[in-house]
């Protein structure tokens, strides 16, 4: 079972949401998360006042998957959040050791 | 442990063979499934009857409680609390007080076993107290809970003497005595309570009890009237005056609601539970009736509106009545001098705005509007009566509705209403605004039953006028760059009125509120005499209310395109901070989920950018934009093919306003043939000079720009004039214009060389750098290099745009200067989004639009500095 964290631009989500429902990815998390990478944050000046934008706001999906279908899915997220310029974000996989639903203990790719 | 539960089993025995508790039980089963048909607030009498009958009964055939008669420790079993008030919810507390004349004997625990478990073990909360009346009196003054529950006594069973006896003492000492301490110990309760529970009349999870608004607020009333006016039952606030009986009858409707849901909320949870959770509320709302949709509206936000409605009621006259009780009749209020009002006709009298002759309202009826001006510029709350006087009188508003004055006088109510003060709330209350603004009622009490919205509409949308003044207060933690704003907008009025009509629209059918809202403020504000252009920026501040929002979450705000559509839907630079200042101020009276720092960084972003483009004007203006579509209808026209139209949409604004119709046609002809090798030249003679125009359309590549430049002037092209535009899909464009130094009687063969030349740099073949600088120049044009009467000068604005840092070159002209220039921005990792190259005489100005290769500004004084002294240096490098 592997967890797909997928960093991408905001307005990117619904395309990446469409996308992955037409590939049967029933569920994630999503999260307003604000970082920065290359795409360094930046400085506004406003009649004399300084503004920092120190981090970029962008989204945070995460996908519980089988270890199988990872790559399906990575190629779907890097397909359709692309536009090519900086700051279209990354994507991290990690192996995830149990998966359990709360409401009945069930375990593994049933909890999923 | 075994002995224990033996014990148990003995107590369950014991208490089955009694058959009071038999019978209340029974009883008990029988209100439940009256609750469920439906049936109302007689079953609060009823079960509280039922508790009664239990006690009376039990009583009489005590034994215990005989021998403590007869053996000198008299006692009266007094009920407390809401029990005592005869409104009993199914899983209400039962109150108990067991009190002795003098004190408290021994064997009064034996009564507690032969009284109280049997309640226990039918799972009843049952509260006890055995105490002499000396012990409650003192814990009353000390405690105000056992105070107020003693003002809801009642007498059930024993030696009554005792009873009258006890509340003589208690009246003599607490009320006779000093009704003013209650009184305000009371209000001080009230406002420490609806601190911790919120107000229900608006909250989507409110507490039916203790929240403001709800049940305890009516029990504050009566215990006020107990103490004020010795009420015996809640009847006696009307009879007293304190209600009118118009409104007695609206308190008894809307208690008569909160009981029920209450009692279906005990049965549904099978405990005592005041907070309606979300999970509950469907629930309830079925059970209270609510079916099918109306008006748009599912069944379970008709009974929160409903519910909310009166909660709103009770709140209302619990505040009121707590402003009479307390205000002072001298000229002071507290340790502050009172205000006095400046209208005619109004007065203000201990802390509260009156008539100052009821009957005139009639004759005059603007005085409505006057009153609430006052109150809402001096932040007194109306009078009980003077509201009353409204509420009754507000037909009279159609004599004035449509009057400017009035207007004017809404919109500096408007500008006044803030978190301390809302008049707003005041003039809903009583009906006025709905009157005053009929579009108003759509939306009063209109719950929104999702996890994003908190508030009903109509309080939404008074959050949204308090934020908007909030903007303006320096105390404010929202004052720093929106009061900056706020303070910029000319015509405030203008967001006033939008913010309180925002969301009208969702009291209409329709996909759209904005629109359907835009469409109802219109026909109201002209019909109010509003002058046009006024209406217009009003009414295109509902419409687009959700626009920034939107444009900040569903599209890339770092694509200098977006921010120009913003700009052209927008245009002018008073209107966009107005719909920045509403976009946020209705965000943060949405509720947290719409309102976070990540949002605001989005918005806040969106809005420097949108400005920038707007005050810059050339993009955006009206006038650009007309050339830009007539530009595009003409090449469509001309090419008519869907290819090039496709082309002409990914075309940013900058080139589509610069190029001309024949030359956005000659560069979707050079883009056709760029074939596999990625770029394609052409060359143009122009009949009147020497000079040629070379135009270039390539895939965009870093150092493209600089390897057209060393190509050309390699082969002795001398660059007078010079432009790059970067078309979507990382298509570049340039546009060179050159005079040849070279002999023009074998042109053609030298521009083969220069498509040779373009070819092998692209390809990597050559090295044009090092060509360059191993090219002997012939000697007229060496001397014109290293003479130079003016230093260069390099300039780096990062104000002019906000996606780009803008260098200026200023130099005099060499062969090979724009190679070197170019080919230094390309060292720095820079791409050139755009650049104009022109020469005056031997002057040449040099502007490049550039970002990093990550897509930032340049920025950091250091790196500034660097890039400065880096392209100094390849200019100097180059005359040598």
């Amino acid at each position: 079972m592997r967890k797909i964290e997928a960093i991408i631009k905001p307005f990117k989500l619904d395309d990446v949401k469409e996308a992955l429902g037409e590939i049967g990815i029933q569920g994630m998390t999503v999260a307003e998360v604000k970082g920065y990478g290359r795409q360094k944050g930046h400085k506004e000046i406003y009649r004399g006042a300084e503004y920092d934008v120190d981090f970029v706001p962008k989204l945070k999906l995460e996908i519980i998957t089988e270890a199988s279908r990872v790559d399906q899915i990575v190629d779907m997220i890097r397909k359709v959040a692309n536009t090519g310029k900086i700051g279209d974000g990354k994507i991290f996989i990690t192996q995830v050791e149990r998966a359990i639903r709360v409401r009945t203990g069930e375990e593994g790719y049933d909890a999923l | 442990m075994p002995e224990a539960i033996r014990l148990v089993d003995i107590s369950v025995e014991k208490t089955m063979k009694q058959s009071a508790a038999v019978d209340l039980k029974k009883i008990r089963e029988k209100l439940k499934t009256r609750v469920q048909k439906g049936h109302g607030s007689a079953l609060l009498k009823e079960s509280a009857v039922a508790v009664d009958n239990y006690f009376i009964r039990c009583f009489g055939e005590s034994d215990t409680g005989q021998s403590l008669a007869m053996g000198g420790h008299p006692f009266a079993i007094v009920a407390l609390g809401g029990y005592g008030r005869g409104e009993h919810c199914i899983h209400s507390d039962v109150d108990i007080l067991f009190l002795f004349d003098k004190e408290v004997p021994d064997e009064a625990s034996g009564l507690i076993q032969e009284l109280v478990y049997p309640l226990w073990d039918l799972k009843m909360e049952v509260g006890y107290a055995t105490r002499s009346i000396a012990e409650t009196l003192e814990m009353a003054a000390h405690d105000l809970h056992v105070l107020t529950s003693i003002l809801d006594a009642r007498f059930l069973c024993g030696m009554s003497p005792i009873y009258s006896d006890f509340l003589q003492q208690f009246r003599n000492r607490f009320v006779e005595g000093n009704p003013k301490r209650i009184v305000s110990q009371i209000n001080e309760m009230c406002r420490s309570r609806h601190n911790t529970f919120g107000d229900a009349s608006y909250l989507m999870e409110p507490n039916i009890k203790n929240g403001k608004g709800g049940l305890r607020d009516y029990h504050s009333m009566y215990w006020l009237s107990r103490v004020l006016v010795g009420a015996r039952e809640a009847r006696d606030m009307e009879y007293s005056g304190f209600l009118s009986s118009k409104e007695f009858e609206r308190l008894e409707e809307s208690l008569a609601f909160i009981w029920k849901v209450r009692n279906h909320l005990h049965l549904m949870s099978g405990r005592k539970l005041d907070q309606l959770h979300l999970e509950h509320q469907i629930e309830l709302a079925e059970a209270m009736r609510f079916r099918g949709n109306v008006r748009g509206q599912k069944p379970v936000e008709r009974f929160m509106g409903e519910l909310h409605g009166h909660m709103e009621f009770i709140k209302h006259h619990l505040s009121l009545m707590l402003t009479q009780c307390t205000r002072s009749t001298k000229g002071f209020i507290g340790r502050r001098f009172l205000k006095r009002a400046r209208k005619p006709g109004i007065i203000t009298d201990g802390g509260v705005v009156n008539f100052a002759a009821p009957e005139e309202v009639n004759r005059r009826p603007t005085l409505i509007m006057d009153i609430f001006e006052e109150s809402a510029r001096l932040q007194y709350a109306l009078a009980a009566d003077a509201l009353r006087i409204i509420r009754e009188f507000r037909h009279l508003v159609t004599a004035f509705r449509r009057d400017a004055v009035v207007m004017k006088s809404m919109e500096r109510i408007l500008a006044t209403v803030n978190k301390e003060f809302n008049v707003l709330e005041e003039m809903l209350a009583s009906g006025f605004l709905e009157a005053l603004l009929p579009c108003f009622e759509g939306i009063v009490n209109r719950m929104q039953y999702n996890r994003y919205h908190i508030y009903p509409v109509d309080r939404h949308s008074f959050y949204t006028v308090q934020t908007i003044n909030e903007f303006a207060d320096s105390k404010s933690e929202l004052c720093s760059l929106y009061g900056k704003v706020f303070g910029e907008v000319q015509g405030k009025g203008r967001l006033h009125w939008a913010a309180l009509l925002h969301d009208i629209g969702k009291g209409e059918p329709g996909d759209d509120h904005g629109v359907s809202g835009a469409i109802l403020a219109r026909t109201l504000l002209l019909s109010w005499g509003m002058g046009k252009k006024k209406v217009d920026d009003i009414v295109f501040l509902i419409e687009n209310h959700l626009y920034l929002a939107n444009v900040a979450r569903r599209r890339d705000i770092d694509d200098e395109e977006t921010a120009i559509s913003c700009a052209r839907t927008i245009r002018d630079a008073n209107r966009l901070k107005m719909l920045y200042l509403l976009t946020i101020a209705d965000s943060i009276s949405t509720g947290p989920k719409a309102w976070n720092a990540w949002t605001e960084n989005l918005l806040r972003d969106l809005f420097f950018k949108v400005l920038d483009i707007i005050e810059k004007g050339e993009l955006a203006s009206a006038k650009s934009q007309r050339c830009i579509e007539k530009k595009k209808l003409a090449v469509s026209k001309r090419l008519d093919s869907d290819l090039a139209k496709k082309h002409l949409g990914t075309m940013p604004p900058r080139y589509l306003l610069y190029a001309s119709v024949e030359e956005i046609e000659e560069h979707l002809r050079l883009f056709s043939m760029m074939g596999d090798e990625g770029v394609s030249l052409s060359i143009k003679k122009r009949e009147d000079s020497a000079a040629r125009r070379a135009e270039i359309c390539g895939k965009d590549r870093p150092g493209l720009f600089s390897k057209l430049a060393g190509v050309f002037t390699l082969n002795d092209l001398d660059i007078l004039y010079a432009q790059v535009y970067t078309w979507g899909h990382a298509t570049a464009l340039d546009i060179f214009s050159v005079k040849p130094f070279f002999d023009l009687t074998r042109e053609e063969e030298r521009w083969d060389r220069v498509r040779r030349d373009l070819k092998a740099t692209l390809d990597g073949e050559l090295d044009i750098h090092k060509a360059l600088t191993n090219k002997v120049f012939n000697p007229a044009i060496r001397k014109k290099i290293t003479l130079s009467d003016t230093p260069d000068r390099v300039e780096l604005d990062n104000v002019g745009s906000s996606f780009f840092s803008i260098i200026e070159v200023y130099s005099d002209d060499f062969p090979g200067l724009l190679f070197a220039v170019t080919h230094a921005i390309f060292g720095l990792e820079l791409d050139i989004h755009y650049a104009k190259i022109t020469t005056h005489v031997d002057q040449v100005v040099d502007i490049f639009y550039v970002r990093t290769v990550y897509g930032q500004k340049i920025v950091g004084t250091s790196n500034i500095a660097r890039v400065k002294q880096t392209i100094l240096e390849a200019i100097l490098q180059m005359r040598l």
